[in-house]
């Protein structure tokens, strides 16, 4: 079996050209943090800023580049997700890509939030449909916000 | 009017794809941290790697060495490695249908620089680059066709109201609030797709009309949902068309 990074290397030879031909399902990583001191904070998208007025970035747009890379990584662990029948929790909580999408929230938690190391955090995949209600797929355990051996 | 000779849309192919992979690499190298220790990519540096990209992407827009040369092949062949480590490095595309036909491009170049040892080799290289270049217009218009929310507006509609994952033009937004507005865009985006392929048949101003739209839409794209690098990715397939499809 092809190791699945080396999978997406071999796609590349094997181009797909739909483009944004369906909207109905738009996957949304969210965050909430639980802190000793003031509570646990409500569900929010980790991503959120949507909008801009930046015309440079027609031609130099490493910020919003970035921001489509982040998201696609939030895209293929829905996939992942949505591809396994026999999901396993604990073994997606296990994965290299549930890794990535915690050391993605850590990362954006740290110039958001400034906490004591007690605190941790909570992430979850969502899947919105204009209208029809959020759906949940995945929940995950408390993690810790400052990284271990940090 | 005279089309492009095959010498000169390979090195027409190159300089623009060159600045695409330029641009990108840049860009990379700015946002690296999410490759760096703690970063959602984090593993091993990419820094020299990235820099070595933006090298080679350099010397692609400069051409110093003539497109069809072993020096040529070379670089290409580089650049091409460096992509497939780029994309295993990341564990997917870093810009998602950019990539793929980035990738298309190079493969396609690399084919043609060998056109010195065999002269075939660089119609087939040029030919694969306008091939995937026309086909992409057309599956992508085909699959839009087959989607009501591209027929009644919502799709675009939905797409420019979108929280995620594009940033939009805070100006653009303002054209979601009429359907029917995005039903004629949708449905003039659709044409323009379906109609593309027509650069093989039509007489050198038809084609030179047809890409300036193309030009034009990637543009917009990039103003639009910030697709920057789809200008670039697309347009170095534009030499290959002009030359092959005379």
């Amino acid at each position: 079996m092809i190791p699945g990074n080396w999978m997406f290397a071999l796609k590349l030879f094997l181009p797909s050209w739909n483009f944004f031909n369906d909207f109905a399902e738009v996957p949304r990583l969210e965050y909430c943090v639980i802190s000793e001191r003031t509570g646990t904070t409500d569900w929010k998208p980790l991503l959120t800023d949507h909008n801009t007025r930046d015309l440079g970035r027609v031609l130099f747009n490493p910020s919003g580049n970035l921001v489509l890379l982040e998201a696609s990584l939030v895209d293929r662990a829905v996939n992942e997700l949505s591809e396994d029948p026999s999901f396993d929790r604990n073994r997606f909580a296990k994965s290299e890509t549930h890794s990535t999408l915690e050391r993605l929230t850590r990362t954006r938690l740290a110039q958001l939030h400034s906490s004591p190391d007690s605190d941790r955090f909570r992430i979850r995949l969502v899947l919105l449909e204009p209208g029809a209600p959020d759906r949940i797929v995945f929940t995950s355990e408390e993690l810790p916000l400052v990284r271990p051996g940090k | 009017m005279n089309t492009l000779d095959l010498v000169d849309a390979a090195l027409w192919t190159q300089r623009l794809l060159g600045a695409g992979l330029f641009i990108q690499s840049a860009e990379l190298l700015k946002t690296r941290g999410i490759y760096e220790n703690g970063g959602a990519l984090e593993g091993n540096g990419v820094t020299p790697w990235l820099a070595l990209r933006l090298g080679l992407a350099g010397v692609l827009i400069v051409s110093p060495v003539a497109p069809l040369s072993w020096v040529a092949v070379i670089v290409n062949a580089l650049l091409l490695l460096n992509s497939i480590w780029l994309t295993v490095r990341s564990r997917g595309p870093v810009c998602g249908g950019s990539d793929s036909m980035f990738f298309q491009v190079q493969l396609g170049l690399l084919i043609a620089s060998c056109g010195f040892l065999e002269p075939t080799l660089i119609k087939l290289g040029l030919g694969w680059i306008m091939a995937q270049s026309v086909l992409s217009y057309l599956l992508a218009g085909v699959s839009k066709l087959r989607t009501s929310g591209w027929w009644n507006g919502r799709a675009l509609q939905s797409l420019l109201m979108s929280d995620g994952p594009y940033r939009v033009f805070t100006p653009a937004r303002k054209l979601a609030s009429s359907r029917p507005l995005c039903a004629v865009l949708g449905g003039g985006i659709m044409l323009f797709e379906l109609l593309l392929p027509a650069v093989l048949i039509l007489p050198t101003e038809g084609k030179l009309v047809l890409l300036a739209a193309g030009c034009a839409f990637h543009i917009a794209n990039a103003l639009v949902l910030g697709l920057n690098r789809f200008v670039w990715a697309w347009v170095a397939t534009y030499p290959a068309i002009l030359a092959m499809s005379r």
